[in-house]
């Protein structure tokens, strides 16, 4: 109940704050959109990096480092430091000093005016609004899953089946409306004062609580050790021997329960009474009575070759059903023995969270009684302990190296465009551009240490794992945060989470209802159709309208954050060929731009539904990172269409390279 | 020192940071530094210190100038209005 208390102080010292930026502002939607171009070096840092870091930076990384090891931090952070600070440069700053110029407050103003085509904003506003959701669901989804993790056994009775804490969906709704209330009574003004400030809470309590946790762990040393003997490859990019060796191991013991469960299943074999006590009494291994009641027997039905009369295609049937997943409809498929890798290819059989429930009944209670069990540890429990192990994974380094292209994003961003514009003078981004990279290493850094320390941490006093191997990554920070931090510090570091998951949402509101009345209502209307109360009605119609659609998705079956987030990501940096070709580029024409936003968004259609709508979070193409086709192909439809194409007039090119001339 | 030196210089800088990113070498290193810091994290910390490194140089010996009027201009919205 202390972290809902702190959480619900937060929420409301949030909302006075909105009130209190309400206060300064003008009235004008100018002011509301762009706070009057006054935002300073500082805000616009804070308000920049607050934007970007998002939960992809705490709840993602973490979840990730925990899946995938220590490398995560190569794959986004410090590609991001040297990639996002050369956006604010080569981007930023320029189209800043054009947006002043020429008085632009979307980048669909700019593009019609580069571009000479009124068009391309029909096309762009539907793909850049429809790549923000994605983003603003990471947020949504966060948020629901963070507060429900910190607030379990907060109620005696109601919400048991949300482990009597916050249910996810009542979460996200709180941090939506909160957001909504104080993005419309502060405008971009208010926006950027409650960056600013949740920037300087998730940073400072973050580090704080890592601090904190690692002392909990026995101390940096004794937890990156326990690492170092019980998960390896957690620490590196290549699959370390020793976990080979175990996972061998552990998935030709996982085959055989899985043979001995199916035999028993369809009648091919009955140990007697006498069998099954000399099972029992022959097995050694420490592990829990739940897990030996089928690991005991299949390995005395093993050594005793008891197994053997199972064909080839049932033993593949035993696999498929042991791991949960679906068994194809022919038989063709299932005559070679599968190995693990293409028994992942199968999907896996809906509800199986339910068979999790119903193994585990007894042990799942209320958490404020820490003998019982939450429905997330039942899970994470039946997971681990009836499908296959984890196959230990390297990084691919030809994935790792296409992974430069995610952060590309930034550049084409909507919410950071209009950020970029708030910007008092093109020195204001000065500090912006130094000391990202370095504010990123200090969010990113103990995020991902803690998800691999997660990895292997115990229970205090027993060798339990704290967290098992199938836990939901999503989970990962809020668990930690709650089994090693008191309820008090629980409760500061889930505020800190939540800012800055609330300090990119409210960007991206206001952001979709700034280009919805500026690119569309205002562009197709008759001049002064509309008063300037008025469009500020229009602009928090609209974000409530796309508020509710992102809300209604996040009811949906959860993905990876991390995963979600690299494709919405990738689809903005698809479109990074174009803007920077806009600002460098004259020979860029406007059938060259409509050929690069057509080659973009088919390839990240294509691939995004090829990826299993971001099921697969293992997803390639080709070997490489899929926006390294997405970009080469925007790129190349971009120059060839330009090429063959009618340059832009000369009026158009004196505007945009004025030196050239 | 002119820009035009400058942005070569931070061109270049940027080129050996992306080389430098992708450090196969470490890729099997497991051995953690200062007794508890993964070398894979610990490499890549230090390119997000010399990122910030790079970008300070840049404001110093890159940053572009632009001539830029006392008052913003005033919407564009009125002035697309209507289209092509």
């Amino acid at each position: 109940m202390t972290q809902l208390v702190i959480i619900s102080i937060y929420l409301c010292l949030l909302l006075g704050l909105g009130l209190f930026s309400s206060k300064l502002f003008r009235g004008t939607s100018k002011d509301y959109m762009l706070a009057s171009h006054s935002i300073g070096p500082f805000m616009l840092l804070m308000s920049l990096f607050g934007t970007t870091m998002t939960a992809f930076a705490l709840v993602g990384s973490t979840g990730e480092s925990f899946k995938e090891g220590a490398g995560v931090y190569g794959l986004l952070a410090s590609s991001s430091g040297i990639i996002h600070s050369l956006c604010f440069f080569v981007l930023g700053v320029k189209l800043w000093s054009l947006g002043h110029k020429y008085g632009y407050t979307t980048q669909i103003q700019f593009f019609r005016d580069r571009l000479e085509s009124d068009k391309i904003g029909v096309i762009l506003f539907p793909i850049l609004v429809g790549l923000v959701i994605p983003y603003l669901l990471i947020g949504v989804m966060a948020s629901g899953s963070v507060i429900n993790s910190i607030t379990e056994g907060a109620f005696e009775t109601a919400f048991a089946n949300y482990d009597y804490g916050v249910p996810p969906w009542l979460a996200s709704l709180v941090i939506c409306i909160v957001v909504l209330i104080y993005v419309f009574f502060g405008g971009m003004r208010g926006t950027a004062m409650a960056n600013t400030a949740q920037t300087m809470v998730f940073m400072v309590l973050g580090l704080i609580t890592f601090f904190i946790i690692s002392n909990k762990l026995g101390g940096l040393e004794q937890a990156t050790a326990k690492v170092l003997e019980k998960n390896p490859t957690k620490m590196m990019r290549t699959v370390d021997p020793a976990d080979t060796e175990k996972y061998e191991t552990a998935y030709d013991k996982w085959e055989t329960v899985a043979f001995y469960n199916y035999a028993v299943r369809n009648g091919k074999l009955k140990l007697s009474e006498e069998q099954m006590a000399q099972a029992h009494a022959e097995f050694k291994a420490p592990l829990p009575p739940f897990l030996k009641v089928d690991r005991a027997p299949a390995a005395y039905a093993e050594r005793n070759n008891l197994l053997d009369n199972l064909t080839v295609v049932e033993q593949n049937r035993a696999l498929l059903e042991q791991d949960d997943r679906i068994a194809p409809e022919s038989e063709k498929e299932l005559e070679k023995l599968l190995d693990h890798e293409h028994l992942q290819h199968y999907p896996r059989r809906p509800g199986t969270d339910v068979a999790g429930m119903e193994m585990f009944k007894d042990k799942i209670g209320n958490p404020s009684d820490p003998k019982n069990w939450t429905r997330k540890k039942a899970r994470g429990v039946y997971r681990a302990s009836k499908w296959a192990p984890d196959k230990p994974r390297g990084m691919n380094p030809w994935k790792f190296l296409t992974y430069f292209f995610v952060p590309l994003s930034v550049g084409m961003f909507p919410h950071l465009f209009q950020h970029w514009l708030t910007a008092k003078s093109a020195d204001s981004f000065k500090l912006a551009v130094v000391a990202h990279p370095i504010f990123i290493m200090l969010v990113w850094v103990p995020c991902v240490l803690l998800g691999v320390w997660m990895t292997s941490a115990t229970l205090p006093g027993s060798n339990t794992a704290l967290i098992p191997p199938h836990f939901p990554p999503n989970a990962v920070l809020a668990a930690a945060v709650k089994a090693l931090t008191s309820p008090f510090v629980g409760g500061l570091l889930t505020a800190g989470i939540l800012a800055a998951i609330m300090s990119s949402l409210d960007s991206q509101f206001l952001c979709v209802g700034t280009m919805f009345t500026t690119d569309i209502v205002t562009h197709y209307s008759k001049k002064d159709r509309f008063s300037d109360k008025q469009l500020i009605v229009i602009a928090r119609a609209f974000i409530v309208a796309i508020v509710a659609l992102t809300y209604l998705f996040s009811l949906f079956e959860p993905r990876r954050v991390f995963t979600l987030g690299v494709w919405c990501f990738s689809g903005f940096s698809s479109l990074f060929p174009l803007i920077f070709a806009s600002l460098y580029w004259r020979r860029l024409t406007k059938a060259g731009a409509y050929a690069a936003v057509i080659a973009a968004g088919a390839t990240w259609l294509c691939l995004f539904a090829d990826s299993d709508f971001a099921a697969n979070p293992h997803y390639d193409f080709l070997g490489l990172m899929p926006v390294a086709t997405m970009i080469t192909l925007a790129t190349a439809a971009m120059v060839i269409v330009s090429l063959m194409t009618k340059p832009p007039s000369e009026e158009t090119l004196n505007k945009f390279f004025p030196k050239a001339n | 020192m002119n820009k035009s030196t400058g942005k070569w210089i931070i061109i270049g800088l940027v080129i050996l940071l992306i080389i430098l990113h992708h450090d196969v070498w470490n890729w099997d290193d497991k051995e953690p530094v200062f007794g508890f810091m993964p070398m894979a994290l610990l490499w890549q910390a230090g390119i997000s210190l010399g990122a910030g490194a790079t970008w300070f140089l840049a404001t110093k010996i890159a940053w572009p100038e632009f001539e830029v009027d006392e008052a913003p201009a005033t919407e564009v919205a009125a002035a697309q209005e209507g289209g092509e």
